[in-house]
């Protein structure tokens, strides 16, 4: 502890040397801040601080800059200076880990306050709670000192050798982090802190929690690493395994730090109503109290001697607990329960030993059992086998289907090692086993045996918040970190974040070419041009991993990363390559060469050695296939295509639904759900599926009687977007917009190019990457959603691109972000004078969901999602906001009517429903630029969630592709749909436009003088959203924001145009709303009854100057605490 | 704007006055809303007027429909027997509509719009009418619905209309009745006056000429109650061990006086000084061994899973939190926690939230199953106020407190039920001939003289006084319905649900819970694998929606699962101790216009059952199981919008609702997440199975679902 003491004295100095080290048992400062070094402070939330002469200043904001060690009962001082008398900041306590959310600090902790002029509470205030009994701060530009002592919920604030506030807070954490706000306006910055330290107190009320002491067992036999675990199958509640139940599994485990996570449970194919209980030993090194910390989901109790020590096994309360116990050194018999019912599982057990300010979790040799101990006890072993290398045969479409020939997707190889655009490639005979490669690091992550994916993942087992990851036996990984350099030192990554692409000239992955069941990945390291293709050959049971490199000539050397330092992984290279120890990892050192090489480097167990020597030796290497050769196409895969029968709508009216019949049996087993559709100028049609695919479709005429169905491409990460420039397939993925060429002309793609990479990927689950289309000028737009939580609510990683609508040149050489702020925008739109379109779905900061026209730079409301500082308190008003119970729960995209057979549309827009399946009509006006309308139903159902559209290029009719995933009425996983104009008279209305004193709606076809001018025949109710982080909004009165109703509003007059085309109604008040609904029961002039609805939203009203409600400030949820 | 608009923007008002003149039960809490309507004004629902032998009684009605069960009677003030119903008001359109009437029941009927006959039948079975559409203009309509019961048996009628597609019951949204209507106000007084009656216990001390309702003997260790007005059975608690559970201090204050201390409190000021009351306190005190409170620690961490658990049980919908400061924002206020610490150790505060009915069976506070977990962190949270607040009291005299306690007729409610009264005030009879406002119904203390003091609004003194000259038969008997309403107020089913156009009290304090509890926002958005909606179900359809057998299960806390699992909120017993739940049940059923008992559920046609089984999967079906378990089978993938386990539909549904909901759910509860899978035309997007006929589709889902806890998951 001394020691420990010294080192931190050491690290970070100590100022003007006034405090000694003291004698053990006093309190000791701790110095956050010295005036240089900033180890331990984070910003969480905008703005930054910088160090200028010695102290930190923030400046952008409303952040905080906190620092990662966490006190009790403490005493805190610092220095302060403002450099203006209206700044503004403080000094954040007790508050829980804010990741990246200042708020926390806000809403859990205490805030000091240091601002002399604020309205309510000046410097000195415990923020929000107590003002301080005097103003006790210096004048500007001179220092100030706080002492701020915090004991229990007691806080003493002493400014300037003042005593200036005493509090007692309520419930409030009793320990937590130090932080200090950079509050705006911050520019240039004028808060100016030095000289921060702690010194931390002992703590007084733990005693409470403390247990009565316990003895050591007397255990006399050998004990070895890790807890015997046993794991139980159908156990519904905590205690309720039967005494005499066998195990479905035994393991050692070294640890119990499994993070929340849902699906399996640490490798045991167990997921829901399981308990697992580990058995052994806790060695306790040093007398004194111990603090047990248990966190679990669901239920888990931990036993120290037999002695329950905590439990968590009440639901609905924190399932996190702790529990205190005084130990000798010694060893005692450690028990720990824990059960899961439905959902997620975790468990996780941390202590902290005496002198321990943080948990921490058991190092190697705390946790022990007693040799042999999992050996006695009685299971099926064999059992477990089978069903760990069993092919899936669960029957789920995710797990029949022939994926092909590798997989891109991110891809957890484990929790340290995740790949965020990997692709899965299957290598050996009958499919041994599988490696990841990465594309952005251009390293293997992993290689395994026995299997492929698990199929965890929202696109195959529809699980949220997880990837897929490895189904089989990890032999070997690499560190995530580049995999490659020109010359022989190994570079560091620049990103700063783990996301988005390398320096190009650093190196880049091209793409890969399909030959037979080989796939070949091409990328350039500097100027140096590599092919290689990854195999695994099995001798016995273990596996060697086989890289067959190809590289052009180069003058300088090529470092490639082959995998981490572990000592039960063995590495060999053919001959001329050098092998480097580096950065934990192995390296394979490429020289110059002035020709064309092919080299081997092989990875495998020790025991395979002999085996893998002959692999690499000089001659296999010649021997080895001229992979130059394998990129012009190898034999098809896919080659029966799968007829089917379409089929006409029978509606008697002006439009019907035509399906053309997805081909759910097809031989791959290949899960249908179409989420991209473009059209080849002879009329074809080309689809992406989610899981992966593109199918081509021809024989699309006016029967639909034989359509064929032919598999293009495979392997693709979530494609949700198709379009065909010049009759060439671009598919946007999560990864990358990937172009498609069949060199052989067999139908198939052979080379899958890397056309553009430069979008952000985190391994968040909902990061799905949507639609693709075009300008006029050839130039890619698609959208990013948001990384939203499992849940639906809140946000996993920002990254740059999540949350953005994002352009990629004609040539596929630049990449930028073109509007931010979408939640989950699934389609667009791109229409004559390169109007582009969005739509998004409810959810966080999207109050509903909503339809807008997009420019450079435009922010489309979603605020964590700005990409903006500082954060914009105004957002693009759309054309319109949808109500999710009448309307839409969930966008899909749009497409323009560039047709003129489609009816009397021409040049209209046309907005999809992916949530109720259904098609609108968009009218919109601009009005100062700004736009403003809203859509009308077609009384037309679909079969699935439809989101793409395009005009087919024979008969101009409209065609859309959806797909069922979740929250949508859709009947059918996929649906490829015609809607067709029969010719028959169209009766509904079509454009309407807000006039100062009323809605002027124009219908299609003439009304009937006397009920079009009844005022009684006409609805019009009108309500506003909360714009705020919560998910969606409840719908508002206008007339009083505070009570959830509609506002009717009086139809005072309606008036019929001569044509009888048009209705002029005149409203009682017309003003700015997000949501209006006009429902109208009107006779067409040959006496046909019409009733529909037009929801709509006013962002202007001609001639007047108010603006909508939601172009002010974001009515957040945390208004209280905004300064 | 129109006056039926003005209603609409501001339900508080409105379903104010709908309470202060029908649910007059809770006249105590409801004293600021019992003022007369002005003249003309629109009141919810409809005025629904009973005669029966030349007799005649009046009340507000929320639905078209109604229910009375062979030999009891419509309304407490008339007889048992046949009768006739009338019901009067507004139907408000915000849009002109051709609707087609639908009745169902037995009997005869008559709908009037306007002065138009709408529709007219008589018979066994309404259903067979056929009846014509009616044009119903934008904004107000004149309706007048006449319903005659059937000479004997069970009365049953309902109303419901179509426009376009599945008919539905009128929804209580679009009525409206004239709130000021005089004939309606003076029989409103009479049932106030008798709630009041009941309420108060006034027949404890005003028990003549009723021999036979204090005879009645006690089922097991509930209040029995048919016939008559279960209220008179009303206990108070059990004052035998108060020593043990309450503060001298506390019981001081507290008798000196009680709505100083709690806005809703239904004991009476006995004594102006505080003397009398620190005497009884006093004597009280030994009646156990005496306690003290405890000690307060506020740094103990179970306060924040406390204050955790007051804000997500729902605690504070009812409550006030023990550190609350300034007025009260909720009407009827909201019963302050601030002395707890005060009143119990936390021993007894403990033993009380465990089992909140164990020395009072009437008792309000519902019984929530606390774990002993729970138990700790609440107990901890509300125990950890610092500061005493009671005011000081004199010093207590446990002889003279005796005494007092005998002599002033506290064992008139606090004694068992079945015991004489010690002290007996003027019969009923006496009262009824004195219609003077004396005694406990007097303006000033003065005239009040040595009455107790029960702090009654001028209204409400008035129409006991009104009540007790009246038909004061009426306590014979009873109409369930009308003990549900009453319920509705006393047991406070609004502070945690909405009905009609009425939020709940709960959903209003999210920025009192986020004081509460600061981590509460970020734990909402944080939530792991799911941040379902939080809100409790609508009480609108209560009486359509649920079966009543499994609605008074689950009113009274006895059914072992929660319908709603993701709800942090938990369905707490009501009158736990008692059988008065079931009457609740009842009440809400017999509404709605259903039969107090439901039939037994038939076996499912295995044929349709398998449909039904597909038309739920992902394959071939609605997959409806993305957002339902079924059984054991977790929702697929649920995210924001978890749904009710399938295997417990058809246990608490009834098949009307349930064909009603799956037609338009969005109808039947806007802005629900369940989507609409049929069109305006009854068909749905599934053509293959029974040529997208939704009503045939539905109807095999629901034989799906009568397989009950031994469903299958789709495959």
């Amino acid at each position: 502890m001394k020691l420990y003491c010294l080192l931190v004295a050491l690290i970070v100095g100590i100022p003007n040397g006034s405090v000694a080290v003291a004698a053990e048992g006093e309190p000791k400062p701790v110095v956050l801040f010295d005036g240089k070094d900033t180890t331990g402070w984070h910003q969480a939330g905008p703005g930054k601080f910088d160090i200028k002469d010695g102290a930190l200043t923030g400046h952008g904001g409303m952040g905080l800059y906190w620092n990662e060690k966490e006190f009790g009962d403490f005493i805190l001082e610092l220095d302060w200076k403002t450099t203006d008398k209206g700044a503004n900041s403080g000094i954040f306590v007790r508050f829980p880990d804010p990741k990246n959310d200042p708020w926390v600090a806000v809403k859990q902790g205490h805030e000091i306050q240091i601002c002399d002029t604020e309205a309510h509470y000046q410097t000195g205030a415990i923020y929000s709670f107590k003002n301080p009994t005097e103003i006790a701060s210096k004048p500007v530009g001179e220092w100030n000192h706080y002492k701020i002592k915090v004991v229990g919920q007691h806080y003493t604030i002493e400014l300037n050798g003042k005593v200036v506030n005493e509090f007692d807070s309520p419930d409030r954490p009793v320990k937590g982090r130090i932080g200090l706000q950079n509050h705006p306006p911050t520019d240039p910055p004028n808060v100016y802190f030095k000289d921060v330290k702690v010194t931390e107190l002992p703590a007084k009320a733990q005693a409470a929690s403390t247990r009565a002491a316990l003895e050591p067992v007397n255990e006399k036999g050998k004990l070895e690493p890790g807890l015997v675990g046993q794991y139980f199958k159908g156990v519904a509640a905590l205690d309720a395994v039967p005494a005499n139940a066998a195990p479905f599994l035994v393991k050692i485990d070294k640890n119990i730090n499994f993070k929340s996570a849902e699906g399996q449970f640490n490798k045991t194919k167990l997921t829901n109503d399981f308990q697992a209980r580990w058995t052994g030993f806790l060695k306790v090194e040093k007398a004194g109290p111990h603090t047990f910390m248990l966190r679990s989901d669901d239920h888990s109790k931990l036993y120290l001697n037999d002695q329950v020590v905590v439990d968590n096994g009440a639901w609905e309360v924190q399932k996190d607990h702790e529990a205190t116990v005084e130990l000798k050194p010694g060893v005692y018999a450690l028990k720990v329960d824990f059960q899961n019912g439905p959902g997620q599982s975790q468990c996780q057990l941390h202590w902290k030993q005496p002198g321990d300010s943080k948990a921490k979790s058991f190092k190697d040799g705390s946790l022990l059992h007693a040799k042999g101990a999992e050996t006695a006890i009685k299971w099926d072993k064999k059992g477990w086998d089978e069903i760990k290398f069993a092919r899936k045969d669960s029957g789920a479409p995710y797990d029949k289907m022939d994926y092909g020939p590798f997989v891109q997707a991110t891809i957890k190889v484990d929790e340290n090692n995740v790949t965020n655009k990997g692709i899965a490639i299957k290598v050996g005979k009958d499919h041994a086993g599988t490696v990841c490669f990465d594309t952005e690091l251009l390293r293997y992550a992993g290689g395994w045996t026995g299997g492929f994916l698990d199929n965890h993942g929202v696109a195959f087992d529809g699980a949220h918040g997880v990837n897929p990851g490895p189904d089989g036996d990890v032999v070997f990984q690499s560190p995530a970190i580049v995999g490659f350099a020109a010359g022989i030192e190994p570079k560091s990554d620049p990103r700063g974040k783990p996301y988005g692409p390398l320096p190009r000239e650093w190196g880049r992955y091209k793409g890969l070419y399909l030959n037979g069941d080989r796939t070949v990945v091409s990328y350039t390291v500097g100027d140096r041009e590599i092919l290689e293709t990854p195999t695994l050959v099995m001798a016995g049971e273990s596996g060697v991993f086989l890289r067959t490199i190809h590289v052009e000539a180069s003058d300088k050397p090529t470092l490639l990363l082959v995998a981490n330092e572990d000592a039960a992984v063995a590495v060999l290279l053919s001959p001329g390559l050098e092998q480097k120890a580096a950065n934990g990892a192995r390296w394979a050192i490429i020289p110059a060469n002035s020709k064309a090489m092919t080299h081997r480097i092989a990875v495998f167990p020790q025991a395979a050695e002999r085996f893998a020597k002959k692999l690499v030796a000089q001659d296999e290497v010649d021997k080895a296939p001229d992979l130059t050769k394998l990129t012009q196409g190898g034999p098809a895969r896919w080659t029966k295509p799968v007829e089917t029968k379409g089929e006409l709508g029978k509606d008697d009216a002006a439009y019907t639904v035509d399906t053309l019949t997805a081909p759910e049996e097809n031989p791959y087993h290949s899960w249908l759900r179409f989420g991209g559709l473009d059209f080849f100028s002879d009329g074809r049609a080309a689809v992406s599926t989610w899981s992966g695919d593109v199918w081509i479709v021809s024989g699309i005429d006016d029967k639909l009687e034989h359509l064929k169905w032919k598999r293009f491409a495979t392997g693709l990460f979530q494609p949700l977007g198709l379009r065909i420039v010049n009759d060439q397939i671009y598919v946007l993925g999560r990864d990358r917009i990937t172009r498609f060429t069949d060199s052989n002309k067999d139908g198939e793609a052979d080379f899958y190019e890397n056309f553009n990479s430069d979008c952000q990927v985190t391994p968040s689950f909902h990061e799905f990457a949507f639609d693709l289309q075009t300008d006029s000028a050839g130039n890619f737009y698609f959208a990013k959603a948001g990384p939203v939580r499992p849940g639906g609510q809140g946000w996993e990683i920002r990254s740059d691109h999540n949350g953005c609508v994002l352009k990629v040149s004609k040539d596929g050489l630049k990449f930028e972000v073109f509007a931010t702020g979408v939640r989950a925008p699934n389609g667009m739109g791109i229409g004559p004078g390169d109007v582009i379109t969005v739509g998004d779905n409810e959810g966080t900061w999207t109050p509903a969901c909503r339809l807008s026209i997009v420019h450079k730079g435009s922010f489309l409301g979603v605020v964590d999602l700005s990409k903006k500082d500082p954060v914009p308190t105004a957002y693009d008003p759309p054309i319109c906001f949808l109500p999710h119970g009448d309307v839409d729960n969930s966008s899909g995209g749009q497409v323009w009517v560039t047709s003129d057979k489609w009816g009397p549309f021409t040049n209209r827009l046309l907005h999809m429903s992916y949530g109720t399946c259904s098609l609108f009509l968009v009218s919109y006006e601009m009005l100062d630029g700004v736009p403003q309308g809203g859509v009308i139903r077609f009384p037309l159902q679909f079969a699935a969630g439809i989101c793409r559209a395009r005009i087919g290029p024979k008969d101009q009719q409209v065609y859309v592709a959806g797909l069922r995933g979740w929250q949508t009425t859709a009947v059918k996983d996929a649906a490829l749909q015609r809607v067709r104009y029969t010719g028959k008279a169209v009766k509904m209305p079509s454009t309407f436009s807000i006039k100062p004193k009323g809605v002027e709606i124009t219908f299609t076809t003439p009304l009937d003088s006397v009920s079009a001018v009844d005022a009684n025949n006409y609805s019009v109710e009108q309500w506003n959203l909360h714009w705020s982080g919560d998910y969606g909004s409840a719908e508002y009165s206008l007339a009083d924001p505070k009570e959830k109703a509609h506002d009717p509003v009086e139809v005072t007059k309606a008036e019929l145009s001569a044509d009888q085309k048009t209705v002029l109604l005149t409203l009682e008040d017309v003003k700015p709303v997000m949501q209006m609904k006009i429902q109208m029961k009107v006779k067409t002039a040959d006496g046909t009854a019409m009733d529909y609805s037009i929801y709509n939203t006013i962002n202007k009203v001609p001639g007047k100057s108010e603006t909508a409600a939601n172009e002010k400030k974001p009515a957040t949820t945390q208004a209280a605490a905004v300064r | 704007m129109n006056a039926v608009n003005e209603w609409v923007a501001k339900p508080v008002v409105a379903i104010a006055l709908l309470l202060g003149m029908f649910c007059c039960g809770a006249a105590i809490a409801q004293a600021q809303a019992a003022a007369p309507a002005a003249a003309g004004a629109l009141a919810p629902g409809l005025k629904l007027t009973f005669t029966s032998n030349g007799v005649m009684d009046s009340r507000p009605a929320r639905l078209i429909a109604l229910s009375v069960p062979a030999n009891t009677p419509p309304t407490p003030f008339l007889q048992p027997g046949a009768f006739t119903a009338t019901w009067e008001g507004l139907v408000n359109l915000r849009i002109r509509g051709e609707y087609t009437f639908l009745p169902v029941g037995a009997g005869g009927v008559k709908v009037l719009i306007g002065e138009k006959l709408a529709l007219a039948t008589s018979g066994d079975d309404f259903t067979k009418v056929k009846s014509e559409p009616v044009k119903l203009t934008k904004g107000k309509n004149r309706i007048r619905v006449e319903y005659t019961s059937p000479e004997r048996g069970d009365a049953i009628f309902r109303l419901y209309w179509s426009e376009r597609g599945a008919a539905e019951p009128v929804p209580p949204g679009v009525l409206t009745h004239d709130a000021s209507d005089a004939g309606l106000r003076t029989k409103l007084t009479m049932h106030e006056g008798r709630a009041l009656f009941g309420e108060l216990r006034c027949v404890r001390c005003h028990v003549d000429p009723y021999p036979g309702a204090m005879e009645k003997k006690l089922e097991g260790t509930g209040a029995m109650i048919t016939p008559g007005m279960p209220e008179l059975w009303k206990d108070a608690p059990d004052l035998s061990n108060a020593g043990a559970r309450l503060s001298e201090r506390w019981m001081a204050a507290w008798i000196a006086n009680p709505r100083a201390l709690n806005p809703r409190a239904e004991m009476p000021r006995l004594f102006k000084d505080p003397q009398p009351a620190a005497d009884i306190a006093a004597y009280l005190a030994t009646l156990a061994i005496p306690i003290a409170p405890d000690p307060r620690d506020s740094g103990a961490p179970q306060v924040v899973s406390g204050a955790r658990l007051y804000a997500n049980l729902g605690c504070i919908a009812c409550h006030t939190p023990p550190d609350y400061v300034g007025a009260d924002p909720v009407i009827p206020a909201r019963i302050p926690h601030e002395h707890v610490a005060e009143k119990y150790t936390r021993k007894s505060l403990r033993s009380f939230l465990k089992k909140p009915n164990a020395n009072f069976l009437f008792v309000r506070m519902p019984d929530f199953r606390l774990t002993d977990a729970e138990l700790d962190a609440l107990v901890t949270y509300l125990y950890r106020k610092p500061t005493e607040l009671l005011l000081p009291m004199p010093q207590g005299d446990v002889d003279r407190g005796k005494q007092l306690f005998a002599a002033t007729g506290c064992l008139n409610c606090h004694g068992p039920l079945e015991s004489q009264p010690a002290v007996r005030g003027a019969s009923l009879a006496e009262l009824g001939k004195f219609k003077a406002l004396g005694g406990c119904l007097a303006a000033d203390p003065a005239s009040r003289k040595t009455g107790p003091d029960f702090t009654l609004t001028q209204d409400q003194r008035s129409a006991l006084a009104e009540f007790v000259a009246g038909d004061t038969t009426s306590l014979r008997r009873e109409s369930s319905i009308e003990f549900a309403e009453r319920q509705y107020v006393q047991l406070n089913c609004a502070a945690c649900h909405p009905r009609d156009k009425q939020d709940d009290v709960w959903s209003g304090l999210s920025k009192e819970i986020d004081a509460l509890f600061p981590g509460h926002a970020s734990e909402e958005s944080n939530g792991k694998q799911f941040a379902p909606d939080q809100s409790r179900p609508s009480l609108t359809w209560i009486g359509e929606k649920l079966r009543p057998e499994w609605m008074a299960q689950f009113v009274s806390g006895h059914v072992q699962y929660k319908p709603r699992p993701w709800l942090r909120a938990r369905m707490p017993g009501f009158l736990a101790g008692s059988t008065n739940y079931s009457l609740i049940a009842e009440g809400f059923a017999l509404e709605h216009g259903f039969p107090a008992r439901s039939p037994d559920l038939p076996k499912p046609d295995q044929e349709l059952a398998e449909v039904g089984r597909k038309l739920t999967g992902k394959n071939g079906g609605f997959s409806c199981v993305q957002c339902h378990a079924v059984g054991a089978q977790k929702a697929l993938a649920p995210f924001e919008a978890p749904a009710p386990n399938f295997a417990y539909v058809a246990e608490r549904l009834r098949p009307e609702y349930f064909d009603r909901w799956m037609m338009k759910p969005q109808r039947v509860l806007p802005g629900t997440r369940m989507p609409d899978f049929a069109d305006s035309e009854g068909k749905t997007a599934l053509k293959n199975v029974f040529d997208g006929d939704a009503r045939k589709q539905f109807d095999s889902i629901w034989n799906y679902l009568l397989e009950g806890t031994k469903i299958q998951p789709p495959p």
